[in-house]
């Protein structure tokens, strides 16, 4: 009778810590020592903590949405209409009255539960394709949020109270980025140890065995669409609350962006397990990276192409290195459970 | 405030314009006693009254005689007062699409608006319609809006000249994209104006008459502002709009000339002329660890994006010199005056009624008169003053140099 591990029954054997997305980490790791060695930047200044947290903030709270919607096998292209829709929503609404903000957050909250509703029905039930659906449903949220906003508004600030708490740190770190990270653990652990959260998960990654195994995927997978568009209005509330002044413009950076940050994090756009940890990485990459091209001094079209360039990098590692193992950083029972460790990180 | 520059901005358009012959030697036509098209109303306002429009238009103090008789032209019909009757027609035109006006006569004028949804664009299409309203001849108002797709702009202009639509001014987000779609239109017979955003390489059989500002003058007033009024020492940074943008290269780089070694253009960056982006330049700024001691802008609107970034960083803001001007910049500004985060800030004006110089100077060439394919306009910086900030008005409200009398915006403003 051995006690060695390797000779247990896999079904006893204890799975050893799985680092969550190492790739993704490890980029992030060489992008922050390159900015801080060879280029001297500080990225852990007052001046960089106070004015990139909310940017990393709002990303991860989008990029979390599209990650549901791309766990599906799906694309939410429909993101920037929504983001721009509750900030108008806001302004409008609330007027800049304090007072009528709960007002204003609920109908934002409404608002994306049917946009959510909508996009689900039509791709999950009707089985639409998804870049389609949402490339129409966003066109038709820009044309309401126009119609809704009317010609001129007589306030353009959102309430103070909303202003004030987005633009609020705790230390050097933004509210934001805190109420992201901790809107990704939620998500996390729900995805991971609550009933209702692996039975989403479990019909995100595979449609017809969830549908087999009396898991209503349908349902499961419009619930999918409908997280992915609250997750995205609750950066969109935050980052109206941060600009203080949304303008129509509001959600433009957020149509490659986000899927960027997914694919980072190691997502197959054919669909699979929502990688929440892999995802908030790949948000954090994507805007260090730009904020260094800044820094840097290179344009926005320098930035757009290298964001372009790791977008096909990115998927092109998904697709070939899918059974890549860390070998080296596990012992051999891990690896025999690699299957499930990877599909979990 | 007049800024030494003005004068010497004024005679350098005034000289352009007489060596360009734009200085038409033709007096108003005195017809306009009936509402066919090709007769111009005269217009009876003094001479010191239409200095005062000058005056609130420019924000600083530029001669009437000194402007080119096409934008004097303009600045009289923009003086005249208009009845209740007019101004609710201008705001029901402001508010539709198309709108047909009482008694006008056969002209159509078209408005091609390359993205109409910002405020600024909302109040250069009222004056827009209101110079439009102090011509008889005209009888019909179209506005269109592409809302930022070029195939949508080029279907709006020769939609615009296929509804008969003899007098078309716009503000042109396409650059040359859009010529071939202007060029039938003005095959069609339209008369094209451009306003504010110039149309690079635009022959003269599309766009009859551009009306902007001298992109390189405006660079090079920056550059004495930074150098002469707020003596700015070290390095400076530049914020573009869209990457690569020609009236962007064409002021960085009279800018950086005008600099000629006594200031470092340390960083451009581009912003796409929105909130988010200028935000994330100003955070790359204040992350950077060095020290910048202004920031040159072509536009004021996200400006305020700055401020909020410096203040996060613990940082005063630099001084900040802009076109445009912004209500919500005014604020910032106004309500950090004698505390220890008050910073410098000199603007030009609103520039939304170059967009009236376009009315009038399509109506004159339906008139028969000439005028030059290109009105440039004077853009001095002014020094930001107490009581600049108007606390009626939304933050993105594009500030005093508007001509649009007050009852009608408060009327615009839901």
């Amino acid at each position: 009778m051995s006690g060695a591990p390797h000779a247990m029954s896999p079904a006893f054997a204890r799975r050893p810590f799985d680092l969550p997305g190492r790739g993704i980490l490890g980029a992030n790791v060489a992008l922050v020592l390159v900015a801080l060695l060879p280029l001297g930047i500080d990225l852990f200044g007052r001046g960089s903590l106070t004015t990139l947290t909310p940017v990393i903030g709002v990303m991860v709270l989008v990029a979390l949405g599209q990650a549901f919607v791309i766990g599906t096998g799906g694309i939410d292209l429909s993101i920037p209409s929504t983001v721009t829709l509750v900030g108008v929503v806001i302004l409008k609404d609330a007027a800049g009255r304090n007072a009528d903000l709960w007002r204003a957050l609920a109908l934002c909250l409404l608002a994306c539960l049917l946009i959510g509703l909508l996009n689900g029905v039509l791709v999950e039930l009707l089985r639409l394709n998804a870049l389609v659906v949402t490339l129409a449903t966003g066109q038709l949220i820009a044309g309401a949020t126009r119609m809704y906003r009317g010609q001129a508004l007589a306030v353009t600030r959102v309430p103070d109270t909303l202003s004030v708490f987005a633009r609020r740190s705790v230390g050097n770190v933004s509210v934001i980025l805190l109420i992201a990270v901790a809107v990704a653990v939620a998500v996390a652990l729900w995805l991971r140890y609550h009933t209702s959260g692996r039975r989403l998960a479990a019909a995100s990654v595979a449609r017809s065995a969830a549908h087999h195994s009396g898991l209503a995927a349908t349902r499961q997978r419009i619930t999918a669409w409908v997280i992915a568009t609250v997750l995205v209005g609750l950066g969109a509330v935050l980052l109206a609350g941060q600009i203080t002044t949304p303008d129509l413009t509001l959600g433009s950076p957020y149509l490659l962006t986000s899927v960027v940050a997914v694919v980072l994090g190691g997502a197959a756009i054919a669909g699979g397990r929502v990688k929440v940890a892999a995802t908030v990485l790949g948000a954090l990459f994507i805007v260090l990276l730009n904020q260094v091209f800044r820094i840097e001094g290179y344009s926005s079209g320098v930035s757009l192409t290298v964001q372009g360039l790791v977008l096909g990098v990115g998927l092109a590692l998904v697709a070939y290195t899918k059974n890549v193992r860390w070998l080296s950083l596990r012992s051999p029972a891990a690896t025999a459970d690699s299957g499930v460790a990877t599909s979990q990180e | 405030m007049r800024k030494p520059t003005v004068a010497l901005a004024a005679a350098c358009v005034a000289a352009a314009c007489a060596l360009a012959a734009c200085g038409s030697s033709q007096p108003p036509s005195s017809g306009g006693s009936g509402p066919s098209a090709g007769a111009s109303a005269t217009v009876d306002v003094s001479d010191a009254d239409v200095q005062k429009t000058v005056d609130k238009a420019f924000l600083a103090d530029i001669s009437l005689g000194s402007l080119p008789a096409t934008v004097q032209e303009t600045f009289r019909r923009a003086t005249l007062t208009l009845s209740t009757d007019k101004l609710d027609k201008a705001y029901e035109c402001w508010n539709g699409a198309s709108c047909t006006i009482p008694g006008g006569g056969n002209v159509t004028l078209g408005i091609a608006d390359g993205f109409g949804q910002n405020q600024w664009r909302k109040f250069s299409k009222m004056e827009i319609i209101l110079q439009a309203l102090t011509y008889p001849q005209v009888g019909k108002i179209i506005s269109t809006d592409a809302q930022g797709d070029l195939a949508a702009m080029q279907s709006n202009i020769r939609s615009l000249a296929a509804q008969g639509a003899k007098a078309i001014v716009t503000y042109d987000d396409f650059g040359a994209a859009a010529v071939p779609a202007f060029q039938a239109a003005a095959a069609q017979g339209a008369k094209i104006s451009s306003y504010v955003g110039p149309v690079p390489g635009a022959p003269q059989t599309a766009v009859q008459t551009q009306v902007h500002g001298d992109t390189c003058a405006a660079g090079k007033d920056m550059a004495t502002v930074a150098t002469d009024d707020l003596k700015l020492t070290g390095d400076v940074a530049i914020f573009n709009g869209t990457p690569g943008n020609p009236q962007g290269q064409s002021w960085n780089k009279c800018f950086t000339d005008q600099l000629a070694g006594k200031l470092t253009v340390g960083t451009k960056l581009d912003t796409s002329w929105t909130p988010a982006g200028t935000f994330q330049a100003a955070s790359a700024l204040v992350s950077s660890g060095k020290t910048y001691t202004g920031i040159f802008y072509d536009y004021a609107d996200p400006m305020p994006q700055i401020v909020q970034a410096y203040e996060k960083a613990g940082k005063v803001t630099p001084a900040l010199v802009t076109w445009t001007s912004n209500n919500g910049l005014f604020k910032d500004w106004e309500t950090r005056q004698g505390t220890p985060k008050a910073f410098e800030l000199y603007f030009t004006n609103g520039l939304n009624w170059q967009a009236r110089v376009s009315v009038t100077a399509v109506m004159d060439l339906l008139d028969g008169k000439t005028v030059p394919n290109e009105l440039v306009v004077p853009q001095p910086f002014v020094k930001a003053t107490k009581g600049i900030y108007d606390s009626a008005r939304p933050d993105d409200y594009p500030g005093p140099s508007v001509l649009v009398p007050d009852s009608l915006i408060d009327r615009m403003l839901q």
